[in-house]
């Protein structure tokens, strides 16, 4: 069976992500102020105030990764959780009823919570029952969705919020704010975004240099180490290994034939097996919307502040539909995709309900869809042999219809 | 000849199985227009005042069409409310309001209508947290946008006088819902299940002005007219539907107290009657009773809930757990595991708008009510 090529990268990728969750662990034993968050807060905050950031939908991608979803999703419904829960909600919990089947060993402790409703509503339940469990501060910015064009009043809103935040999170750790570290923060966040933009770009060479698996695997780092100097250091290495293949023709896939986009999260404890199964038939996944939205970043302003806020306010899940049809036909043109593969991802309302809809949009202008049901990190929603005989007819069509850098 | 009594939950229960010949009928007979609101929080007023009809669209008005399209993980409601507009069954809406309730019904703004379909949308993105800084602001914000485009829609401004008018009648109906439930809690069974599943649901399609009479008429049957009653029920959840009121109401279990969005969120809560108008109505969002569709860290829902379960003198806590409803079902341990603390008998029961649950229903509540016995 073909593969997909390794990059030296994801080598030091692992025992990164790996120091990542140790260092929550070890922030506690310190005595330094830990904070769980979900992965669209502007954690450039908490790294000017010394707040180490512990993610809990990483630690679902993890548990994902590692086939203990399932486990664990079921020691949360034995806990009262209902079975069509987010798979990351309630593999947090599984984790806290039973540390051993997590990877990492669980999450420690926290000292406070920030939630930013921006990839999804459910996380402020999520962390509403957290911090009635732990009995630690909540702190929820709202940032309202935008259908089309901003509203004014959103972003006086939003802005707001940020603006106050420095005061609420001195008032909950007792820290001062550093306004310095704040601005070295969120230039290194802006720094690894330009670089991971940089590699995602990079695949619209022919062939791949590299695929939308690897960007999943490597994602890590942009969603959970953002304004810090490793996830800056790490992309430059990402950035210039890639770059070398690109320079030297060298593709991830051997003999790539098709070339396909994918939209939502990825099916963490496929990931391996759903790489193999297409650079097999000479198919590469060149790009994801899901590692496309982490480019998103605070544009050079007078305000730093305002303009973090303008970036946290414009990610791709607090975006509309139309606004998301338009990304996806432009990156199928850049990235010269044959054809996108949806994943119905059970467990993301936000990100799956709609997708149908954006599909027939595409497909009547002459974009291949297909769309497959699972779920990001419960196995138990996952029929492999329905997966492959789709993909295999998919691709069998694609391939009927070969004709290179047809979606323009 | 049936009674006056009779008569309104009669009407009642004729507008609730056909909701959309109710507003039909009422828009030949006014000749005006109607809006489509999606649950729950939707300012009515403006459209009250804008001189239209408001109408809650619950998503089980029609049977689901077998050419939805929805997808499984959606709740029974959003599949019911796209389902139906799909399929063309509401012409009857000239207008639709779509808040912000949930992630679902967000990305459904865009998705469901047809190309062709032209009536006028409006997505009511309102604030989510109820204390956070500028909440107010921005909600005003939205109340004056939404109160702009009602006006364009009807073709009549919404002026202050007329929505200060609409607030007083809303509250009127409010006032008379309130002491609907109060006759609940005091004369347990005195209103049925059933009866007063009806007489929320038809608040929701009718004019409020009717509404009120009705609710009237059905305070005036007397109050100690009491069934043979085995349990006090506190029900909480997004609605009930009618197998489960069927069911508690055949195993002699009452309503004395509750928390449906389909009933007390909805009609709880009154804008001040004075001063801004449009203020008004954005404080009331922000000041309403917690629900797990907002976020407010003064009032937590479950002590909340636990604060009305005391004082309506419920002996058992009913959890009617919308399928695939995440807002609602993130809370369901935590508040069983309160009523465990507290001692009170908690059942959290499965709802779906389009499964026929008749029989489930019905063995598991009265295993519950027969539990407490």
């Amino acid at each position: 069976m073909a593969r997909p090529k390794r990059l030296e990268a994801a080598t030091g990728m692992k025992e990164l992500m790996m120091r990542h969750f140790r260092a929550g662990w070890l922030a506690r034993e310190e005595g330094r102020k830990v904070a769980f968050v979900t992965s669209g807060a502007p954690v450039e905050f908490l790294h000017a105030m010394d707040v180490v950031p512990v993610y809990p939908e990483n630690h679902g991608a993890v548990c994902g990764v590692a086939r203990a979803g399932g486990r664990l999703c079921q020691a949360a419904e034995e806990r009262g959780y209902s079975r069509d829960l987010c798979s990351y909600w309630k593999i947090d919990w599984g984790a806290r009823i039973r540390p051993e089947e997590s990877p990492v060993g669980g999450l420690p402790r926290p000292d406070l919570l920030l939630c930013a409703n921006n990839i999804c509503r459910t996380v402020v339940k999520w962390y509403e029952g957290l911090s009635r469990f732990y009995r630690v501060p909540l702190l929820v910015l709202d940032l309202p969705f935008r259908h089309s064009e901003e509203v004014p009043a959103a972003r006086e809103y939003v802005r707001g919020q940020f603006r106050n935040l420095p005061g609420e999170l001195s008032r909950l750790t007792g820290r001062k704010w550093s306004e310095e570290r704040f601005r070295e923060s969120v230039g290194l966040s802006r720094k690894a975004s330009a670089l991971w933009q940089e590699c995602l770009d990079a695949n619209a060479a022919r062939p791949a240099p590299f695929t939308a698996v690897d960007q999943f695997l490597m994602m890590g780092p942009i969603v959970t180490m953002r304004g810090t100097p490793e996830a800056v250091e790490f992309y430059r290495g990402l950035r210039d290994e890639i770059r070398d293949r690109v320079r030297g023709g060298e593709g991830a896939v051997e003999r790539e034939t098709v070339r396909l986009l994918w939209d939502n999260l990825p099916v963490w404890h496929q990931l391996r097996s759903v790489s193999d199964f297409l650079a097999d038939r000479g198919t590469v996944l060149v790009g994801a919307t899901y590692t496309h939205a982490w480019t998103e970043r605070a544009l050079e302003s007078p305000s730093i502040t305002e303009s973090v806020a303008d970036a946290y306010a414009r990610v791709w899940l607090n975006m509309g539909l139309c606004h998301r049809e338009k990304v996806i036909r432009r990156m199928a043109a850049f990235l010269s995709a044959d054809g996108v593969i949806f994943h119905a991802n059970r467990s993301c309302k936000p990100y799956s309900f709609g997708q149908g809809e954006v599909a027939a949009r595409l497909h009547s202008g002459g974009v291949p869809c297909m769309l497959l049901d699972g779920d990001m990190a419960d196995e138990r929603d996952f029929a492999e042999g329905a997966w492959r005989t789709r993909l295999e007819a998919f691709i069998e069509q694609m391939g009927s219809r070969t004709d290179p850098g047809r979606v323009k | 000849m049936p009674s006056g009594v009779e008569r309104a939950f009669r009407f009642a229960s004729e507008t609730c199985r056909s909701p959309a010949a109710a507003v039909s009928r009422w828009k030949w007979l006014s000749g005006r227009k109607a809006a489509g609101c999606i649950p729950i929080y939707v300012p009515e007023e403006v459209l009250h005042a804008a001189g239209m009809l408001p109408v809650t669209i619950w998503g089980n008005e029609f049977p689901p069409s077998p050419h939805g399209g929805v997808p499984p993980y959606v709740c029974s409601v959003a599949a019911g409310v796209v389902s139906a507009i799909r399929s063309g069954k509401w012409g009857a809406i000239d207008a639709w309001i779509f808040p912000s309730t949930c992630d679902t019904f967000q990305n459904a703004f865009e998705t469901l209508f047809p190309p062709e379909d032209r009536r006028s949308r409006f997505p009511f993105v309102f604030p989510a947290t109820a204390d956070t800084h500028g909440a107010t602001e921005y909600m005003l914000d939205r109340v004056e946008a939404f109160r702009e485009w009602a006006g364009e829609v009807s073709g009549r401004e919404v002026s202050e006088g007329a929505l200060e008018r609409s607030i007083r009648m809303y509250n009127e109906n409010r006032r008379v819902f309130a002491l609907l439930e109060e006759r609940m809690m005091e004369s347990p069974g005195s209103i049925s299940g059933m009866e007063f599943l009806v007489l929320s649901r038809a608040g929701m399609i009718l004019p409020k002005e009717g509404h009120t009479e009705i609710l009237r008429a059905a305070l005036s049957r007397p109050g100690d007219v009491s069934r043979n009653v085995r349990a006090k029920m506190f029900v909480t959840g997004i609605m009930a539907t009618p197998s489960v009121m069927e069911a508690m109401d055949a195993a002699g279990a009452a309503i004395v107290g509750n928390d449906l969005a389909l009933g007390h969120r909805y009609y709880s809560g009154s804008p001040e009657e004075e001063g801004d108008m449009p203020l008004s109505l954005a404080r009331r969002h922000l000041r309403r009773d917690p629900c797990s569709t907002l976020h407010g860290s003064a009032r937590p829902r479950i002590e909340e809930v636990f604060r009305r379960v005391a004082g309506s003198g419920a002996d058992r806590i009913l959890l009617l757990r919308m399928r695939q409803c995440e807002p609602e079902a993130g809370e369901i341990p935590d508040m069983a595991s309160a009523s465990r603390d507290r001692g009170i008998p908690f059942l959290c029961l499965d709802v779906d708008l389009h499964a026929e649950e008749r029989a489930s229903a019905k063995v598991r509540i009265e295993a519950f009510v027969e539990m407490g016995e």
